[in-house]
């Protein structure tokens, strides 16, 4: 990943908020992304993605604050003098006309002469491997095919900026995985700026240069699939984005952390003072080879229940020392059969120290 | 297969008639004043007074608005501060009276006034507003096929009807919706006295079946069987006998309440001209002549009237001594005591 | 450039720190925006001249005496001290409760039948019962006499108890108001989700239980806007108790009474205002109703399709007989009439009823005025329709003027046609209307007949657009392509059923309409509705029914013509419906 000041920045967001009567959609949301970048809004329903996706496209236009896109202020401008091409969730094909004129419908409003529409709409059709589907009607192809007739709409007229609306949430799995791939192959052969909103982290993280979490109408972590993974600045992130467990701590006596009655060493946990605090530590990274005598953080734990899941095991566990400690821990395959690992059997644990993550209980949110 | 021939056949006179009509439309373009008539009188009567006044003035050409008395007086008295139309010809005296007392006819005495009976025209003034044309009287019918069956006799009076026999097959109309039930009641009021009067309509309400919304419909509905007797004007029941119906028409002996057809040129038109020459022709002889076809009673003294066709006789002579003034100063009081003693029966007994 | 968007970000902050609120954006206006917001101020004229006005002239005539003087409410306390009134008002309010009772009861089982059951004939079931909707009002009156008067074919049937008034109204109502009822509820029922049956299986409910706890529920809500339908169609009907209800008052003939019979045109716009109040109430309770039932069909709902039972089939195929049966008895009773020489004495077939010209009259020129109105009023009426129902439910920002319009566009169904044609008496023939030359001309015939029936036509609209996906718009207009082009060249074509359906029923309307026209044509736009009711005023009863079976056969040809063109549209323009 380039370091992002070193790119030229595109898209200027400032202070933006956006009121549905009393309700607060946006909250004073500030945020820049750089030409040619593949950003994602994630977060759960309600959050305000769509509503700042909306506002960036001039659809529902926000209620205070500023957007400049490529130097220009197109804050209080409609859509229609703005630069971008969309794609909705619904995909939004025009049921009566057929692949080719869909996908040439902004272009023949230009009017170009008609070959080189045609020209350009089988160019598209071949970038979005639809060649020699021209003259079906939308409802006689899959949704996949549709949404790749949506995509090349969106981006047939060449626009600054490529808006998609949640574009996979209505296909079959299998579907989904293969077009986000195209998808994001297609984005980096255009180099087009491309905005994708949507609630499923996986997705994002596969997909995105840059992940924007947002939640309750601000963001809460802006960065990069790796670091909203490796180091999610709030616990909202934290939860939202993979598996996650959640340990509730408090300050022990020897300037440590305790869950339970279980002391912890934490690498950032100096100077939190008093108080609760939540430790959080991924599923994966719960170490059960290996572990190093003088490590710390290292009790005994038993398995409650495992759940196959293809590649890996989810186990319960609990700590012998404290029931009610309780956690999960993700498997290999490898590490089943070497560990021999069987719901009811106690084994050693470890809570490596720079993988935890503290909390403080007030800024749970 | 007959009648599928006599179809076509009279399908094909349409035609020739549709192109008739084309032709003297084109030709009526170039006449010069197009005057606007409203009228009461029957749909079939109309076509015939308006060819022979073209005919007599050919350069005047009659559009005419025909509806019925209630729903052409509303109109023309919605219509007061813009008016639509130029004359009226055919519309109940009582209506023309109304009209005249918002001042919104034009004096006129027309040529042959003074042939006009002096019950046909306004005697109290030198410059009357509307002159008669015919009269129309009240009547009974009596179907006397349904009669026989449920041994109901034919009535010949007012007081026939009080009869025990008759209860639940007589049909009237509602006075408050109809000129012509207005006009019994107002006639049994002159002729009984106000007390009298009352006191029939009490014992009258006991035999009534149902009151009807318009004039002609208890006539129609005796014809047609659903009632007995129908309160009603005699023309009605005289079509409906022409087409076949077994019903005859009774003037009851007392005496009957009558109304008028009548003429009157309203104010501000601009086609008064041509609107003075109508209502000359409306008052002439010829016109009285054409009258004749449908009415008994002519305002003319000089033409002799004739029975026309199943018409009862001696119609002029049963007419009471209408006071139309007194009936119209005392309408709103007669429909709103009639209104509380017979208007919020709930359903018919 | 990268000045400019550095300081901007620091100008701000200064203003914030200085503790002032950001300012508000206000939306620049695109081209297709202000286009659209002209098109709704134009609309909001429309109804301006078509609705408010003439409404207010009516209301103004209901607060002055005699003579233009202003006397406040003097007019609602006289007409509240007339004993009439409480009868009249009693009378209008159990029709329309016993009306609306049976009518939902027979359309909902109709209904049910038609959508759930997999009985035979089902295309043919829904055809006949949309008959009524054919017919002007004054056929199904003279057929009940016919039928069930006192020479009645059928008048056994009523055990001694007279047509004349309650049970005729009653008849004649459900005959009326039932296509109306069935049409919602038709509507509502096919809305259901087949996962919500498959569920109560699986729970081994009983089908009466199903029928409770998953049908019913499914559809209250068409339930309750098809009773507030039927009761707002009672109550205001005017033509049914006129022909047959005897001396039974109701407040519709309170109006004719007071205005046809006694000139008092301050009292009739007096009934007219209280005839319009229970519709309203009932106009905002449909209202909130209507705007709860928006969430209830999810994408994901599973259309249901009946399995065969055969013992609801059967019984639904022998309540369809008998309503279908009760239907065409009526209308066939009106076509048998109007070959008769002479009901009931003499009962030679004959066409010469059919002969309109033989009186001497405008015959069948008052039938081709007809067809022209109604022609007029389809095309430009729908025109109106949808392109405003279009710019209430797609144009952005203007909450206001929309929600407005929509409100306008709602009013129509409260006010009775007689009102409303005394309303446009009083407006458009007022001498300082610069608007008074289309008075008394096709045009004023053709406005007051869009605007009398515009409601129903206007939610169609609407419905059909809601259907429609919502970012059509959108993706326009970051296609740079203006909203307009995108209207004709999709929108139309997609929603193209729906504008034919308001077409035909705008059609079908102008053929019968009556009461709000009665003070509106002249000798030259005279209407075949108009002559077919002063023919049967002049006792030409089965000439009436002619003219009434002439204009049932003119839309019943219409809409067999749109049934076989659906077809082959659907074929061809429609061929994307089709997978």
């Amino acid at each position: 990943m380039a370091e992002p000041s070193a790119r030229k920045l595109y898209l200027h967001i400032d202070s933006i908020s956006k009121s549905f009567g009393s309700f607060q959609a946006l909250k004073s949301i500030s945020l820049d992304i750089y030409e040619g970048e593949f950003v994602c809004f994630l977060g759960p329903s309600g959050c305000g993605k769509t509503t700042l996706l909306r506002a960036i496209a001039g659809l529902d236009i926000q209620t205070s604050g500023r957007i400049e896109q490529g130097g220009r202020d197109i804050s209080a401008l409609p859509p229609s003098k703005r630069d971008f091409g969309i794609v909705f969730q619904s995909y939004a094909l025009f049921p009566n006309l057929t692949v080719a004129e869909n996908i040439g419908y902004g272009l023949v409003n230009t009017g170009k002469r008609r070959a080189e529409v045609q020209g350009r709409v089988t160019e598209l059709l071949n970038m979005v491997g639809l060649e020699g589907q021209e003259r079906k009607y939308p409802m006689q192809l899959s949704g996949g095919q549709q949404q790749r007739v949506a995509l090349a709409r969106a981006i047939a007229m060449s626009p600054g900026l490529l808006l998609l609306d949640e574009p996979l949430s209505a296909l079959d799995a299998r579907v989904r995985l293969h077009l986000r791939t195209e998808l994001k192959h297609l984005q980096r052969q255009l180099g087009i700026t491309t905005i994708m909103v949507t609630h499923d982290q996986e997705e994002a993280l596969a997909i995105a240069d840059r992940i924007v979490v947002m939640n309750h109408g601000v963001i809460e972590q802006i960065g990069t699939p790796e670091e909203i993974y490796r180091h999610p600045t709030t616990p909202f992130v934290a939860s939202f984005v993979g598996q996650m467990n959640f340990f509730k701590a408090a300050a022990s006596d020897v300037g440590g952390l305790r869950i339970g009655n279980i002391d912890i060493v934490a690498p950032d946990a100096s100077g939190c003072g008093d108080g609760e605090f939540h430790l959080c530590l991924r599923p994966e990274d719960v170490q059960v080879r290996g572990i190093r005598p003088d490590q710390g953080n290292v009790f005994e734990a038993r398995i409650e229940e495992l759940e196959f899941l293809g590649s890996f095991c989810r186990a319960q566990l609990s700590a012998l020392q404290d029931e009610a400690v309780r956690f999960q821990a993700d498997f290999s395959i490898n590490a089943m059969r070497d560990l021999e690992l069987v719901p009811g059997r106690s084994l050693s644990v470890a809570l490596p120290q720079d993988r935890l993550r503290v909390f403080t209980s007030d800024r749970h949110r | 297969m007959t009648s599928t021939h006599q179809f076509l056949r009279r399908l094909g006179g349409l035609t020739l008639g549709a192109v008739t009509a084309l032709t003297v439309l084109s030709a009526g373009a170039q006449a010069e004043t197009v005057l606007k008539v409203y009228t009461a009188l029957e749909e079939e009567q109309m076509p015939v007074y308006k060819a022979a006044f073209e005919k007599a003035n050919p350069d005047i050409k009659i559009e005419w608005q025909r509806d019925s008395t209630g729903v052409i007086t509303a109109r023309l008295l919605a219509e007061k501060d813009n008016r639509q139309a130029d004359i009226v010809w055919g519309l109940a005296a009582t209506s023309l009276m109304l009209l005249d007392k918002q001042g919104m006819l034009e004096p006129y005495k027309p040529q042959g006034f003074d042939q006009i009976k002096d019950l046909f025209k306004d005697t109290r003034t030198d410059k009357p507003t509307w002159v008669g044309m015919d009269a129309w009287a009240g009547a009974l019918c009596y179907n006397t096929v349904e009669g026989e069956k449920a041994g109901v006799t034919k009535p010949e009076s007012w007081a026939d009807l009080l009869k025990p026999e008759y209860k639940g097959h007589i049909a009237m109309p509602n006075p408050g919706s109809s000129g012509t039930g207005f006009l019994d009641v107002a006639a049994w009021l002159q002729m009984m006295g106000e007390k009298g009067g009352w006191d029939y309509m009490d014992k009258l309400h006991e035999n009534i079946a149902a009151y009807l919304h318009s004039g002609s419909k208890p006539c129609k509905a005796a014809a047609a069987g659903e009632y007995i007797v129908g309160i009603s004007f005699a023309y009605p029941g005289v079509q409906l006998k022409n087409q076949g119906a077994p019903v005859e028409v009774i003037l009851p002996k007392e005496g009957i309440g009558w109304d008028m057809e009548a003429t009157g040129i309203m104010k501000g038109t601009k086609n008064l001209e041509a609107a003075k020459k109508l209502a000359d022709f409306a008052a002439s002889a010829d016109a009285n002549k054409l009258y004749n076809d449908s009415y008994q009673v002519l305002a003319r003294k000089d033409v002799e009237a004739k029975v026309p066709e199943n018409y009862p006789a001696d119609e002029a002579n049963k007419l009471i001594k209408n006071d139309f003034y007194w009936a119209a100063d005392h309408r709103d009081t007669i429909l709103a005591e009639w209104q509380k003693r017979y208007g919020s029966k709930d359903a018919p007994k | 450039m990268a000045e400019i968007t550095m300081t901007a970000p620091r100008a701000r902050q200064a203003e914030m720190a200085e503790g002032k609120k950001p300012p508000i954006i206000r939306p620049k206006a695109s081209g297709d925006d202000l286009i659209m917001r002209g098109c709704l101020v134009v609309v909001g004229v429309f109804f301006l001249v078509t609705v408010v006005l003439p409404l207010y002239a009516l209301l103004k005539k209901s607060v002055e005496d005699a003579n233009g003087g202003f006397i406040g409410l003097a007019n609602f306390a006289a007409y509240f001290q007339d004993p009439a009134l409480t009868q009249s008002l009693q009378n209008t309010v159990s029709m329309a409760v016993i009306s609306t009772i049976l009518t939902l009861s027979l359309a909902f089982g109709y209904a049910y039948a038609l959508t759930r059951s997999c009985m035979p004939a089902r295309g043919l079931f829904k055809a006949i019962a949309l008959i009524p909707l054919l017919a002007p009002s004054l056929l199904p009156g003279l057929a009940l006499v016919y039928l069930f008067g006192n020479q009645g074919v059928l008048k056994s049937l009523l055990f001694g108890e007279t047509i004349y008034g309650p049970i005729g109204i009653i008849i004649g109502e459900v005959f009326f108001a039932f296509p109306h009822a069935l049409m919602i509820l038709v509507t509502a029922l096919s809305m259901a989700d087949q996962r919500l049956y498959e569920a109560a299986d699986a729970l081994r409910a009983k089908p009466m239980k199903t029928f409770f706890s998953v049908t019913l529920p499914g559809c209250r809500y068409g339930l309750i806007s098809a009773a507030f339908v039927i009761f707002t169609l009672v109550f205001t009907d005017f033509g049914v108790p006129k022909v047959i209800g005897g001396e039974y008052n109701v407040l519709a003939t309170d109006v004719y009474r007071q205005v046809i019979g006694q000139f008092n045109f301050h009292m009739g716009a007096v009934v007219g205002l209280i005839l319009m109040l229970p519709a309203v109430v009932s106009f905002f309770v449909d209202r909130l109703v209507q705007r709860k039932q928006v969430a209830l069909l999810t994408a994901r709902a599973v259309p249901l399709t009946p399995k065969p039972r055969t013992l609801i089939d059967g019984f639904c195929l022998v309540l369809c007989l008998v309503v279908s049966m009760f239907l065409l008895a009526i209308l066939g009773m009106a076509a048998f009439g109007s070959f008769i020489k002479f009901w009931p004495y003499n009962l030679t077939l004959t066409l010469s009823k059919y002969d309109f010209g033989a009186l001497g009259t405008g015959g069948w020129g008052d039938y081709f005025n007809s067809l022209r109105m109604a022609a007029l009023v389809a095309v430009i009426g729908t025109t109106i329709v949808f392109v405003n129902a279009y710019m209430v439910e797609k144009s952005n920002g203007f909450r206001w003027g929309r929600n407005l319009i929509h409100f306008f566009a709602m009013v129509p169904l409260a006010v009775p046609g007689i009102v409303l044609g005394l309303a446009y008496i009083f407006f458009f023939n007022a001498p300082n209307n610069p608007l008074n030359f289309i008075y008394t001309t096709m045009t004023i015939l053709v406005v007051n007949t869009i605007t009398h029936f515009y409601t129903v036509c206007h939610l169609t609209a609407l419905t059909a657009l809601k259907q429609v996906d919502a970012e059509f718009e959108a993706v326009s207009a970051s296609l740079k392509v203006p909203f307009y082009k995108t209207f004709w060249r999709v929108t139309v074509p997609v929603c193209l059923p729906a504008i034919v359906d308001i077409g035909i029923y705008y059609f079908v309307n102008a053929m019968t309409t009556v009461s709000a026209v009665i003070f509106l044509y002249s000798s030259e736009t005279k209407l075949m509705s108009i002559s077919a009711l002063n023919t049967e005023d002049a006792g030409n009863t089965a000439q009436a029914c002619a003219m009434g079976m002439t204009i049932v056969a003119t839309s019943a040809i219409l809409r067999g013509i749109q049934a076989l063109l659906a077809k082959r549209l659907q074929r061809r323009s429609q061929a994307w419906r089709t997978r």
